[in-house]
């Protein structure tokens, strides 16, 4: 064993440069591991209470009787699931996705959140739901690969919702008009038919627009049908 | 900055680096579980809600 060697003594100066190097580099890890926080993390706890909240209202379907649904007009628990969305179109992400009540950002890690006061899938008005666009789960990353005619299925404990898209639109992200009864009417338009408005931000990472699909209802199953022709042609629930 | 949390760890140069790495892993899990969650709630880029109620009269079709 040698004696450790005399460290050299460095000036004040050099000493002050290699901390604020130190600092500097630190910051640069720091927004490196944001970035893989927010871009793979929340994808994984997206994951985790998505398929929470699925198993626990498939559960509560398969046990339900009559008397827990909801009559209609009722509102559902708020911040709590009450439907499961499939989209054809968007398989990867948004099949069986949990339909939360409300639309907070904190809601929207769990699913994608449905406006309160809109209509609930199958009444009349607009049933209108936002979805993120990039991260957590990103159920709607692909909205802008969806076409006309394709379908958006919405399964609650009473049955099954099959809608159509019908139009898209990208929007400013304060344009509310999207979740009026019936879109692009004046909004004391009553309800007349059963709609559906899905959307989420646009571009991707951008929170300028909306990327806005407005659809119909084309189809209702009772759950005692069984799972409608749609889901089972995509290899089912 | 490092080089003195270096010559503070106590032990050999491998009980050190392991004890580094254990810090590293804290930091990582304080940011991902507490930190970043309140970073991005500060930021709100990713919003997504159109406004439902204070939607101006005659908004843009």
């Amino acid at each position: 064993m040698t004696d450790p060697q005399p460290r050299p003594q460095l000036t004040r100066s050099r000493r002050v440069i290699g901390v604020v190097g130190e600092v500097l580099i630190t910051l640069g890890v720091l927004v490196l591991l944001f970035v893989v926080w927010q871009l793979w993390w929340t994808d994984v706890l997206a994951g985790r209470a998505q398929a929470e909240a699925r198993g626990d209202l498939q559960r509560e379907w398969t046990i339900g009787s009559a008397d827990q649904q909801l009559p209609p007009g009722v509102a559902p628990a708020y911040g709590k699931a009450f439907g499961l969305m499939y989209v054809p179109g968007l398989r990867d992400r948004a099949w069986g996705v949990p339909i939360i009540e409300g639309t907070e950002h904190d809601l929207l890690s769990d699913g994608v959140g449905h406006h309160v006061g809109t209509a609930l899938p199958g009444e009349p008005g607009n049933f209108a739901v936002a979805g993120h666009r990039t991260t957590y789960g990103a159920p709607f990353a692909d909205i802008d690969t969806l076409a006309p005619g394709d379908q958006v299925i919405v399964e609650t404990a009473k049955g099954w919702y099959v809608y159509e898209l019908r139009r898209d639109r990208i929007i400013n992200y304060w344009e509310g008009w999207v979740l009026d009864p019936v879109p692009g009417e004046p909004r004391d338009t009553g309800p007349t038919r059963e709609l559906i408005t899905i959307y989420a931000c646009h571009p991707k990472f951008s929170m300028a627009q909306r990327y806005v699909w407005f659809g119909r209802l084309v189809d209702e199953y009772r759950k005692s049908a069984g799972t409608p022709p749609a889901i089972d042609r995509y290899g089912g629930a | 900055m490092y080089a003195w949390l270096w010559q503070h760890l106590p032990g050999p140069t491998a009980v050190r680096g392991l004890l580094a790495a254990l810090l590293a892993a804290i930091a990582v899990v304080v940011l991902f579980t507490w930190g970043f969650p309140w970073v991005e709630s500060h930021l709100e880029y990713d919003d997504t809600q159109v406004p439902q109620s204070q939607q101006p009269e005659g908004a843009a079709r």
